[in-house]
């Protein structure tokens, strides 16, 4: 008998169903730390998760329903209604609205005969609008099942739609890696990702490099590198070591975290560097559970990036499998495991201690140092998260040293940056140049503005840093020269702008990104962050107001530096920002 | 014993004060008379920093700080008074009430509302909200005593807290993420735990409000006496709140409402919903009028039926005393109520059958959190008198062998319902005694079968003391005045005590 989609029927699990979800309770160190994998696992099987659902996950993960039910409602990716058997995103992000997204958005549903949100009648299709999905180089971009399908233009749609199975579209991305470079020097070729040919070229040596060098000697060249954390923060990395407590102080496990939870409007080079070199940052993460004695590491990618979760996946294969994950590694005696755990769609996971509770089984509500995950990480043990980036460049400085990395970049950013450059330019893509290099520079590697426009500004670091007008762009691009101009580096998602933008736009665009992601934690970023954006819509739809602009400055004010999080800084800033370089556009907008 | 945290000079706007090193700014200053407003923290329910509301201006910090995290040490320098603060205290509320529904009017939290409370003291903006505000759930019947309306909440997580941490029951979490996050039950979940009304008094706003109590009273009208909850042996220490001065209100009922008393000895912040909704029945069924209820049945004066009832005594007892009077007590009695007792029934009657042994009617559910299995609070009083140790307790059962002996020829019951408990063989007991007095505040199917009914005061109209299960003494105070004739259990026993003075008791009738 075939059973219906409808929510009152809520079938058990089969037995083999509840084996794979008993077998995520055993995966990690704590069986709570299972709950997203099983979550995830149950979305998949049933299209969304049911209330039966929930309560066999909270006796299985032995929680409480509330825990269950706040995780199954916090993540976008889970679903209380049944999803479509194919359930299309569309990306919503800035690169993506500037590639034309809205467009896209109505070609959908005109295409499947639904409104954004809703299902076809036959169940198949889904249609969502979606934050941004690290593929701004594919804008404006979309993905089945979390499969990244490029850009959703009117014949993608049509061919995607008629066969859902067979469309697979080409998804090359512009690189520019020459010998100057570190992480993207071997990106033209094609095997990279496997463990023979990335051996060939030398890989695994930094790791061999550095179990000779031994802890203190190599803690010591990654400080002398000046490599700082590549994810936004710009923390220096050796320095962020060095607070992770002595084992004789504080005995026990202590764990490295890679951060390829990648969610940041206008940043996509983790995903290439992911999928391209998937060896390279496996031995990072095993240079830095070497250093800090971690005999246990995590990679936590965004679901988002399913086919880079299988090279990672791959990839660990190989590596356990040739001595290089697992014990004994080298036969130096030093033994780390490697384990991948996938989000659920919420950009806030990215930040290093709601990366942690998501972890943790628990919604990602950062937390509040001090402590420091460094000191109390995952489950209270001493954690160090990197990003993918920054882990990837260990096994360079580990060969060539500290001071070689630091003198490849600017004053005290070492080594080179991976700028993912996206919206109206000629060659959106991945590019690697040295720390401190100009932004203008890096504009013209990928073919300046597109169809000869006019620059008119330039968001430097991702949708979270601030925007440069087009006079400002031969600032270095290094943490403390982009600072010096009042914005990031963040994680190097560099967004064109040219002419034809408006800025009021692009400042709501960014707006409900940081809302739609806003944990809702703290007053001031949960409420300021929906208000902002409902005085932004109001404006661009004609129905501004004379106190607007002194009501935006003001909130955002009350906003930055009161919040608990990075996020919620933000949120207060960018439309100011805005406001601050490009007055014009905010005003002549009433009524 | 923890060694004494060492005190250390800190500076709070200006002025240097003294503190526990590590203890927290926010408690700091609360002790010196200076309020930072928060809504998240909670002493015994950790200090998220959610609500962003308690930010304080520290020397040498970058940016304002939350000082509900913000640990006192030597030469910190603090303040909460300058323009910055004060400015980032009011756009805190005001984004704390951009979505709120302002319905104070028919609010029942208007009066105790940290909201309104502190838009007086720390907003006074004028708000600049010009859009259409967001809308939830409004009331939700979520328990047994607790009703709900999403739209109030500030999402502090004080309630969520203390159901995941104290209560360990986890009905309460915050679900959906962001602006569009709410406050709700766990799928197939009430709040019906035994401790669900402390999610009331914890949330600040009017989010979470009494079932009962919405609407029969605004809060500003009621009287608050120190007073000690009588339901169980831990003797929870509580406020009773008294509707006296408008008599219409409240269904004419004169207790409105109890509320926990922080003690830091006893119950901390939290009360159980047995002893917070245990006084509902108080003011029904009141004995009011001293009475003979055997034929002639008659109203008295105190002073005529003690007279009568002492002459019964000596009349049945010859010289014997209390040798065959039997005495049930209730444990309910205060200190100074045991002390009269003893005098009356030991001291002068010599009685020898007592029961007030916490029998199984007076048995109830215990936990580790506060509430006790002996659901009576002062047993312990008694103890300390030397009842449940040289003087021993009958049980129900040997009492009723006593009587179908016909050892006994007289009952004395203070506050408890024997014939309830007896059921259909208390009849049969009843026609073998001579004399059966009832003492006690609320009729009973005892107080209807006595010969003589003697009104006493309920806790609430009197002062005393309780004894706790660990031997707390604690003092609870008078919040209304008696029903009709009703005398405190000490006064009553005196008197009667006079009225038998001088009465022989030849040792040779008692051995």
């Amino acid at each position: 008998m075939k059973t219906s989609d409808s929510l009152a029927v809520q079938a058990p699990f089969t037995p083999e169903q509840e084996k794979i979800l008993a077998a995520w309770t055993a995966y990690y160190p704590y069986p709570i730390m299972g709950l997203i994998e099983a979550l995830r696992q149950v979305q998949e099987w049933h299209g969304c998760i049911r209330p039966a659902d929930e309560e066999h996950l909270e006796k299985l993960f032995k929680t409480t329903r509330a825990r269950v039910h706040e995780v199954a409602t916090f993540f976008p990716y889970f679903t209380q209604r049944p999803t479509g058997r194919y359930r299309i995103g569309l990306c919503r992000g800035l690169s993506c609205a500037l590639a034309g997204s809205k467009a896209s958005a109505q070609c959908l549903e005109r295409a499947l005969g639904v409104k954004e949100g809703q299902v076809t009648p036959d169940g198949r299709f889904s249609f969502e609008e979606m934050e941004c999905l690290g593929a701004c180089d594919h804008a404006p971009a979309m993905i089945v099942n979390e499969e990244l399908k490029g850009k959703a233009s009117e014949e993608n749609i049509r061919r995607l739609i008629s066969d859902p199975e067979a469309y697979q579209p080409s998804l090359e991305s512009s690189l520019h890696g020459d010998d100057a470079c570190v992480l993207t020097k071997h990106f033209s070729n094609p095997g990279l990702h496997q463990l023979e040919v990335y051996r060939k070229l030398g890989g695994y040596d930094g790791l061999k490099r550095a179990l000779e060098l031994g802890r203190p000697a190599l803690i010591e060249e990654v400080k002398k590198s000046n490599l700082r954390g590549l994810g936004g923060a710009g923390f220096p990395t050796g320095g962020k070591w060095t607070t992770v407590p002595p084992e004789d102080k504080v005995p026990g496990p202590r764990y490295v975290v890679a951060n390829f939870d990648e969610s940041e409007p206008g940043c996509f080079k983790d995903r290439v560097l992911g999928e391209r070199a998937p060896h390279q940052l496996i031995e990072g993460l095993l240079i830095a559970s070497y250093a800090i004695g971690a005999k246990e590491a995590f990679i936590f990618i965004r679901g988002e990036y399913r086919s880079q979760y299988r090279v990672l996946q791959a990839a660990l294969r190989e590596a356990e499998s040739a001595g290089l994950v697992g014990g004994n590694i080298l036969g130096k005696g030093f033994s780390c495991s490697v384990r991948l755990m996938r989000g659920a769609g919420a950009y806030i996971s990215g930040l290093d201690t709601a990366l942690l509770e998501t972890m943790e089984g628990k919604k990602a509500w950062p937390r509040q140092p001090p402590p420091f995950p460094t000191v109390s990480g995952l489950m209270g043990r001493p954690t160090v998260v990197n990003n993918v980036e920054t882990l990837s460049m260990l096994p360079h400085i580990a060969i060539k040293g500290g001071e070689w990395f630091a003198k490849l970049g600017a004053a005290k950013s070492g080594g080179t940056g991976v700028y993912s450059v996206s919206g109206h330019v000629e060659r959106p893509g991945v590019y690697e140049f040295p720390m401190g290099t100009p932004l203008r520079r890096i504009l013209e590697a990928a073919g300046g503005v597109r169809e000869g426009r006019k620059l008119k500004a330039v968001i430097p670091g991702g949708a979270s840093t601030l925007v440069l007008r087009a006079d400002e762009i031969d600032v270095p691009m290094d943490f403390d020269s982009l600072r010096g101009v009042g914005s990031f580096l963040g994680a190097g998602g560099v967004m064109v702008l040219d002419e034809t933008v408006n800025m009021a736009e692009v400042a709501h665009n960014i707006e409900r990104f940081l809302s739609h992601e806003s944990c809702g934690q703290c007053t001031p970023c949960r409420e300021g962050s929906e208000w902002t954006v409902r005085i932004l819509e109001r404006m661009l739809e004609g129905r501004g107001r004379d106190d607007d602009a002194a009501t935006l400055q003001r909130v955002g004010e009350n906003i930055t530096g009161k919040v608990i999080c990075a996020l919620g800084d933000t949120v207060g800033m960018v439309t100011r920002a805005f406001m601050k370089k490009f007055p014009e556009d905010f005003s002549a907008r009433k009524e | 014993m923890k060694p004494e945290p060492k005190r250390v000079k800190f500076k709070l706007n200006g002025r240097e004060i003294e503190a526990a090193e590590g203890s927290l700014v926010i408690d700091a200053a609360r002790e010196q008379g200076v309020e930072i407003p928060h809504y998240c923290y909670h002493p015994a329910l950790g200090n998220p920093g959610n609500c962003r509301l308690c930010i304080v201006d520290v020397e040498g910090a970058p940016k304002p700080m939350v000082s509900c995290r913000l640990p006192v040490k030597e030469g910190l320098a603090v303040r909460s008074d300058t323009e910055a603060v004060k400015r980032a205290q009011a756009s805190s509320l005001e984004l704390h009430l951009i979505n709120h529904p302002l319905d104070c009017p028919v609010c029942d939290q208007a009066g105790e509302c940290g909201l309104q409370d502190f838009y007086m003291k720390f907003g006074r903006y004028e708000s600049q909200m010009r859009e259409d505000k967001l809308h939830k759930r409004k009331r939700t019947v979520i328990g047994p005593h607790v009703v709900l309306d999403q739209e109030r909440c500030v999402l502090c997580t004080r309630c969520t807290r203390f159901t995941e941490q104290v209560s360990e029951t986890h009905e309460l979490g915050i679900f959906g993420r962001g602006h569009k996050e709410y406050i709700d039950l766990a799928p197939g979940k009430r709040l019906d735990n035994p401790y669900s009304g402390n999610v009331i008094d914890i949330c600040p706003v009017g989010a979470l409000t009494e079932l009962d109590f919405r609407f029969k009273v605004r809060v500003w009208y009621l009287d608050m006496t120190d007073s000690v909850c009588p339901n169980c042996a831990r003797g929870c220490s509580i406020s009773v709140h008294a509707n006296t001065k408008r008599p219409w209100h409240n269904d004419g009922r004169r207790v409105a409402r109890i509320k926990p008393r922080y003690n830091p000895q006893v119950n901390g912040y939290w009360l159980c919903d047995e002893g917070r909704f245990g006084f509902k029945h108080l003011d029904e069924n009141r004995l009011g009028r001293v009475m003979r209820l055997k034929s002639p049945r008659k109203e008295f004066g105190w002073d005529a039926a003690l007279g009568e009832i002492a002459g019964e005594i000596r009349r049945l007892s010859g010289d014997r005393g209390g040798k065959g009077l039997a005495v049930i007590a209730s444990g309910a009695l205060s200190n100074k109520d045991w002390t009269a007792f003893k005098g009356l029934f030991v001291d002068t009657l010599k009685v020898k059958h007592f029961l007030f042994g916490p029998e199984p009617d007076q048995i109830g559910e215990q936990d580790e959190l506060l509430r006790r299995r002996e659901k009576v609070p002062n047993l312990q009083g008694g103890e300390a008198l030397g009842f449940g140790g040289s003087i021993k307790s009958e049980s129900w059962e040997s009492l009723a062998r006593e009587i179908e002996s016909d050892r006994i020829w007289g009952l004395y019951i203070v506050d408890r319902d024997a014939a309830q408990v007896w059921g259909e063989r208390g009849r049969k007991l009843w026609d073998r005694l001579s004399l059966v007095v009832y003492q006690g505040i609320h009729k009973d199917k005892s107080s209807e079968l006595a010969h003589y009914r003697l009104p006493a005061t309920a806790y609430v109209e009197e002062e005393g003391h309780f004894t706790n299960f660990e031997g707390v003494v604690q003092g609870y105070r008078k919040a209304l005045e008696p029903v009709g004739q009703a005398r405190p259990d000490w006064m009553i026993f005196s008197a009667l005590r006079e009225k038998l003075a001088g009465f022989p008791v030849s040792e040779a009738a008692l051995s």
